[in-house]
């Protein structure tokens, strides 16, 4: 190794004090300046708070769930997934969270790391938002297709399929074909209640039109769908498999049918 | 749709149509440290876009309001954001930081196509310094109509 070791360290140490400055706001918080920011290039608003005893509180005095509130329902971090993750990020780094202010307590010797965890909780939270709607539904329809493509021959499936002998097909749109043993099969991927209601119209029509088919329905979570919806599309639809996770009936629902 | 195939001209036709609220007696919301207010705004060719607003109960400069675009395919995009002199912005590409200013980010096709945040690029601005003055600044800067706003007083000195 041909580096200066001591002097690039020295260097490093430099460089990143050079990013971390205290400026006072005149009401009792010292912001912390330091290079950390959300992805749209605003910095996170850290401060420093003096306590009782000689304790120094970090807290972003509201900051952040304010600027996360801006694309997101922020209620929604506390509900079901998104809630268990987001209190197993602040216990992971003893972060509390109070009406919406984040902060952890520190002495004047532990606020160095205490203001690196309590920037990586922050970078957790805000990577929280990875999980709405629109990137899970996403990510839905991805692993379908490949979960197919692992069980039968991808020559045998056709994406995005329209069902000609009708009129106005394209209004009727089926996730996937598979050539059958002895009809096609219609695959429908149902990541939402819309999905739900938009398939039981797609083959509440096919149906009509005296379509020869089969059916499967997969869920992104059955359990989470609204009994009604659910009952429609039951009366029309074929066989159904609760989420991506029923691998093994998957396979074999599809493959006693599949060409 | 998918935003990264957004032209630069629709990024354009969004801010310039004329828009209106549908729900101009909106509340503020007490959110734990913050207040919130969200407006539905409806462009011409029905465009769903909300216009949002948020102060920090704990820092008055802590402000910010805002355009986010719902688009048909279910994604949020955040057109333009009024934010207030709390923090010292980045703008990443341009490798400059705006110092602890008003600004306004606005969504660009360059930061698109560079794969960062959309809005991510901002410039400063001395066209308001309150979230009222932000407001009114958005609103005629955008071609909202359906609330009345209120400009901040003009430095004399």
């Amino acid at each position: 190794m041909t580096l200066n070791v001591p002097e690039l360290q020295e260097r490093l140490c430099a460089l990143l004090c050079a990013d971390v400055k205290l400026v006072d706001q005149k009401n009792g918080l010292l912001m912390v300046t330091m290079p950390f920011s959300f992805s749209d290039g605003d910095p996170y608003l850290v401060y420093v708070q003096q306590r009782p005893g000689g304790v120094l509180r970090l807290t972003d005095a509201g900051h952040t769930l304010m600027h996360l509130s801006y694309e997101n329902d922020i209620d929604k971090f506390r509900e079901g997934t998104r809630g268990r993750l987001f209190e197993e990020i602040l216990c992971e780094q003893d972060v509390v969270e109070q009406d919406g202010e984040f902060f952890i307590e520190a002495s004047p010797d532990t606020l160095g790391s205490a203001l690196f965890r309590f920037a990586q909780t922050l970078t957790k939270i805000t990577d929280l938002t990875f999980l709405n709607r629109a990137r899970v539904e996403s990510t839905f329809y991805e692993d379908l297709s490949e979960l197919l493509s692992r069980t039968v021959s991808p020559d045998v499936i056709t994406k995005d399929y329209f069902y000609r002998d009708m009129p106005d097909a394209e209004d009727y749109p089926i996730d996937f074909r598979v050539e059958g043993k002895v009809e096609p099969l219609f695959v429908f991927g149902i990541p939402n209640r819309d999905k739900a209601r938009l398939a039981t119209i797609v083959l509440e029509r096919l149906l009509r039109g005296r379509a020869q088919f089969e059916s499967v329905l997969i869920f992104a979570d059955q359990s989470s769908m609204p009994r009604k919806d659910l009952a429609r599309l039951s009366n029309v639809g074929g066989e159904m498999i609760a989420s991506l996770d029923a691998e093994e009936d998957f396979r074999r629902k599809i493959t006693r049918r599949a060409a | 749709m998918i935003i990264e195939s957004l032209s630069q001209t629709k990024i354009d036709e969004l801010l310039s149509m004329q828009k209106h609220i549908t729900n101009p007696t909106a509340r503020a919301l007490s959110k734990g440290q913050h207040q919130q207010k969200n407006y539905r705004v409806v462009g011409t060719d029905e465009t769903s876009i909300v216009l949002y607003l948020r102060q920090n109960n704990n820092v008055l400069k802590d402000f910010s309001c805002g355009l986010s675009w719902n688009t048909p395919s279910g994604e949020v995009l955040t057109l333009v954001r009024y934010n207030g002199p709390s923090h010292s912005h980045g703008n990443a590409i341009e490798g400059e930081k705006l110092g602890f200013a008003c600004h306004i980010h606005r969504v660009t096709k360059h930061y698109m196509d560079a794969g960062k945040k959309p809005e991510g690029y901002a410039e400063a601005t001395e066209k308001y310094e309150t979230l009222d003055g932000a407001l009114h600044c958005l609103v005629d800067d955008c071609n909202i109509s359906g609330i009345d706003t209120v400009p901040d007083h003009p430095k004399l000195f």
